[in-house]
């Protein structure tokens, strides 16, 4: 549990460093139409 | 975005505060507009609300076939959106924002924080790109894709560390999956990372599993695979993938180049809907003539007859403005001048090979700008870093009367626009099922009429008879008519099994010649794309099963 938080702590700061913003908005996008596709195909 | 170890000079203040207030009146836009574009009613986000109904396979609910034949990557990402019935432009938005963090990064790296902070109020000058990503159609992704590639390249060559690998290969995945061209730059892109790691062999490997993973996972694989079942063939039907694409090769792909050149020249602001020619559409149309290029390329439903560079401030109709002018310049200055060590040329050079790429793969139609937009964003790019190609007074002084030409331009996108305003901010509020169909009206006035009727009678249900073509959206996801979209055979098929019932309501897009509708209105409105032109739909009552009766 303790590292999955520290995994998620680490994911989170390295998210906001303003050199890895583009690779943050395009996790988020890939991730979220990954997501939305999976409950659309499934429906 | 940090200013970062480089000193920002006063040129990059002025800039940095014209892109955050421009971004921040974008911003505000894309959390309150509806869902205005008319693709997106017929088919990019009206399909996520009938596949939230049906699924994907096999759901008789689809009325279009770009419903089924386009990939639905992007697409699926409004689905949170399409639930909150808030923020639908959002997607796109943070599309150009990551493209603009790739911009701000690679620029100030080489060339400072002020050329940095220029270089992001130039994208913001180019109308058709903020129009973009303050939609919801699927183009701009392919940009933002492209740009992290580009980014993460960067890095990998610098760093070394896979996971900028990784990055690259995430990126290809999601350009496939969110557009159909994006499946053709991905495979150009998808061979140039084998090819970047192809001096270790375990990456190598790892590598092209890993893009074979992404295209499976984003790649929108299931919309391939439903279009061959249903179309038997994997981009949809034949007939209207050939009408897409460039049909006379390399002389179509010629003439559409010369378009695109000549349709980059700003010459002001252009009406909505018909208007005489100008001098340089009269121009281009008599040079292609003389070319023996006339109507090459073209999509068969556009003619240089009726050639038009439009610059409407519609999404659909709108150019790149006066720094899309300029940024042209750059590529084509790129052609005459050979400065292959330097960065703006190379830019230069890839835009241009981008541009003709396009050129020779799609048709050429009215509204295909915006298949232009990485292309532009790359040569607009080139011309910030060819202003800062050495240091002179000359130079300097270019310098501010570009940020100021593109700050004036940034901030004239949406004051030019007849549906981005501030007007259009405060309506998207205000008035929102009035915005909502802006683009559109007849399906507005058509919704409020046949609330009106059902009103009047209830327990009668709505049909729609729509076509490939009809914005079945603002009908679809308005719960107090709960209307039924339909396809003609569908329709015709619940009319013969007495599932449509006598006092049932419809409206059409498709004559179905059914003898057991009455007309009961007639509902006309503005046609946005006609100008002065106006529409009109019909609204029928269902009438009890009568051999004789007709309409």
């Amino acid at each position: 549990m303790e590292r999955a938080m520290q995994f998620i702590g680490n994911l989170r700061r390295a998210a906001v460093k303003a050199d890895n913003i583009p690779y943050t908005v395009l996790g988020i996008l890939a991730f979220v139409s990954l997501a939305s596709r999976m409950i659309l195909i499934l429906k | 975005m940090s200013a970062g170890p480089n000193p920002i000079g006063r040129l990059g203040t002025v800039a940095r505060g014209c892109f955050w207030a421009v971004f921040a009146y974008w911003l505000a836009y894309a959390l309150v507009a509806p869902v205005t574009n008319v693709d997106s009613q017929m088919y990019n986000l009206s399909r996520i609300e009938l596949a939230l109904r049906g699924g994907l396979f096999n759901n008789g609910l689809f009325t279009s076939v770009f419903q089924l034949m386009w990939p639905w990557g992007f697409d699926a990402v409004h689905l949170p959106f399409i639930e909150l019935g808030w923020g639908y432009a959002l997607p796109s938005l943070a599309c150009l924002g990551g493209t603009c963090a790739v911009v701000f990064l690679m620029t100030r790296e080489r060339l400072g924080a002020d050329a940095a902070w220029v270089a992001l109020v130039a994208l913001l000058a180019l109308p058709c790109l903020v129009y973009q990503a303050t939609s919801t159609k699927n183009d701009i992704p392919i940009l933002l894709a492209g740009a992290v590639w580009i980014y993460a390249r960067r890095r990998w060559r610098r760093e070394g560390r896979a996971s900028h690998v990784f990055w690259m290969v995430l990126s290809i995945g999601f350009m496939a999956g969110s557009k159909t061209t994006g499946l053709a730059y991905g495979a150009v892109l998808a061979l140039a990372t084998l090819w970047e790691v192809r001096a270790w062999p375990v990456l190598l490997r790892r590598t092209a599993a890993g893009l074979a993973a992404s295209f499976v996972l984003l790649g929108s694989l299931e919309t391939y695979v439903e279009s061959y079942r249903v179309f038997r063939h994997p981009f949809g039907p034949p007939a209207t993938v050939r009408q897409l694409r460039n049909p006379d090769g390399i002389r179509g792909g010629m003439a559409n180049l010369s378009r695109y050149v000549a349709g980059s020249v700003y010459l002001g602001q252009t009406p909505i809907g018909a208007s005489a020619p100008n001098w340089l559409e009269r121009s281009e149309a008599a040079l292609l003539a003389r070319a023996g290029l006339f109507n090459a390329g073209e999509d068969p439903r556009f003619s240089d007859r009726t050639l038009r560079f439009s610059q409407s401030g519609l999404e659909e109709l709108s150019g790149f403005g006066p720094v899309g002018t300029l940024a042209m310049a750059t590529v084509l200055a790129s052609c005459v001048f050979w400065r292959p060590r330097s960065p703006w040329w190379r830019l230069s050079v890839a835009a241009l090979a981008g541009l003709v790429i396009v050129s020779l793969c799609v048709a050429y139609s009215g509204w295909a700008n915006r298949y232009l937009i990485p292309w532009y964003a790359l040569a607009t790019t080139a011309l910030v870093w060819a202003l800062w190609e050495g240091d002179s007074v000359p130079r300097r002084l270019a310098r501010w009367g570009f940020l100021a030409a593109a700050a004036a331009s940034a901030a004239a996108a949406p004051m030019v626009s007849f549906n981005r305003g501030p007007s259009a901010l405060v309506a998207s509020v205000t008035r929102r099922e009035e915005m909502e169909t802006c683009n559109y009206p007849l399906i507005g006035k058509v919704r409020e009429r046949l609330r009106e009727l059902r009103a009047a009678s209830p327990g009668s249900n709505v049909y729609y008879v729509a076509c490939d073509d009809s914005p079945v959206l603002p009908i679809l996801e308005d719960p107090r008519l709960d209307a039924v979209v339909v396809t003609p055979q569908e329709f015709a098929r619940l009319l013969s099994s007495g599932r449509v019932a006598a006092g049932d309501l419809e409206i059409e897009d498709f004559d179905t010649h059914s003898p057991r509708l009455t007309r009961i209105d007639r509902v006309t409105a503005p046609d946005a794309f006609a100008g002065r032109g106006l529409r009109s739909q019909e609204i029928f009552r269902v009438g009890v099963p009568d051999p004789q009766g007709g309409r």
